[in-house]
């Protein structure tokens, strides 16, 4: 059974794609020990089983891609347009938005009321989104999935 | 001779003196500086030598024809703009190749936020099943067969994180080392080493029912 030298599954896998590089005391105990050579067949059997992927060939591509490619060559800044003025749109509805919102209403607020909505109705950021600033870069594509 | 070779043959053999100005350039400079001196011809020989290499990457790691055309053209025009700035210290494959991989990564990221953001799951319609290779020696019966094995295999490509994917298939199905692949994503081996592992043993866990029906 398994013994404190061992492959773990990692190196196992490693050992499979042929990149236990220097790894010699994992190289050794495997030449020596049926146990792990049998775990390193089964993965090998589950690997090879998998499908191949090779995509059809087409004849065509070739000439498509560059046809589109002259195309987009020498129109590609339009796109930047409507996305910069949507953009734009954007921002002066936000700007609009603020400025018709009363921000002071004169009334008195206690001060632990105050706190409250500070700590739990105050939008929180999105991290996750705020650190992905790919999404900005794509905001027209996702403005356009359907059903939006 | 297929039209691959006979592209490598013309660059090989392309008269350099016009551009090379007596210095030692190799074809690939030779065919970028006739590209710079607004020879149009010299780009649709690049695209025609890469094309298709790059459609199968690209195909491999995001599992759509279409998207995976999207993605090379994009590859493609970027290569374009890039130009100028090149030194010939790599080869302009592997810049492609590169460049299609963090594509590929980006795209995959973005098709994850989307599922996230309006809750669609990844199901059979986003398998391009349509445009594999077929072998015809294959009867329907296992052409269907292999079809439902590359399914399954898609969707349980899809649940891993897009780094997981890219990696795993740029090991099993491209065959670049480890290092390569550091290489490519700007990782550290280590983490590669780690990020294919998980990768392998989701991918063989999920799986497990469909290596028990086929025999």
């Amino acid at each position: 059974m398994n013994s404190r030298d061992c492959l773990s599954e990692q190196q196992l896998t490693l050992s499979y794609y042929g990149e236990l590089d220097n790894d010699r005391g994992a190289a050794s105990h495997l030449a020596g020990c049926a146990a792990c050579r049998s775990r390193l067949a089964r993965l090998r059997r589950d690997l090879e089983r998998l499908p191949a992927l090779n995509v059809a060939d087409d004849p065509h591509w070739a000439t498509r891609l560059a046809a589109r490619l002259a195309e987009r060559r020498s129109t590609r800044p339009a796109w930047r347009l409507p996305a910069v003025a949507s953009l734009l749109a954007g921002l002066m509805l936000v700007v609009a938005v603020n400025a018709w919102l009363p921000v002071d209403s004169g009334v008195p607020v206690p001060s632990e009321r105050l706190q409250m909505a500070s700590s739990s109705q105050a939008p929180q950021p999105d991290f996750e989104l705020l650190e992905d600033l790919e999404l900005l870069e794509h905001l027209e594509l996702l403005r356009q999935i359907e059903g939006v | 001779m297929d039209a691959d070779a006979q592209q490598a043959l013309l660059i090989d053999t392309a008269p350099a003196g016009r551009y090379a100005q007596g210095m030692m350039m190799t074809p690939e400079q030779t065919l970028v500086q006739r590209i710079l001196a607004g020879d149009e011809t010299g780009f649709e020989q690049l695209v025609r030598q890469e094309s298709s290499r790059t459609l199968s990457l690209a195909w491999r790691l995001v599992g759509n024809r279409h998207e995976a055309e999207e993605l090379v053209q994009e590859a493609f025009l970027r290569l374009y703009k890039s130009l100028p700035k090149f030194r010939g210290e790599s080869r302009i494959s592997t810049w492609l190749y590169r460049t299609t991989t963090r594509l590929a990564i980006d795209h995959l990221r973005r098709e994850r936020l989307k599922r996230k953001l309006f809750f669609m799951r990844a199901s059979e319609d986003d398998v391009d099943p349509v445009d594999l290779a077929s072998d015809p020696r294959d009867n329907p019966h296992r052409e269907l067969q292999a079809r439902q094995t590359i399914a399954a295999l898609r969707r349980s490509l899809s649940r891993l994180s897009p780094r997981q994917q890219v990696i795993f298939t740029l090991r099993h199905y491209e065959g670049l080392s480890l290092q390569e692949i550091a290489d490519h994503l700007d990782l550290q081996l280590g983490t590669v080493k780690i990020h294919l592992h998980r990768a392998v043993t989701h991918l063989r866990r999920e799986l497990a029912d469909d290596y028990e029906v086929v025999p």
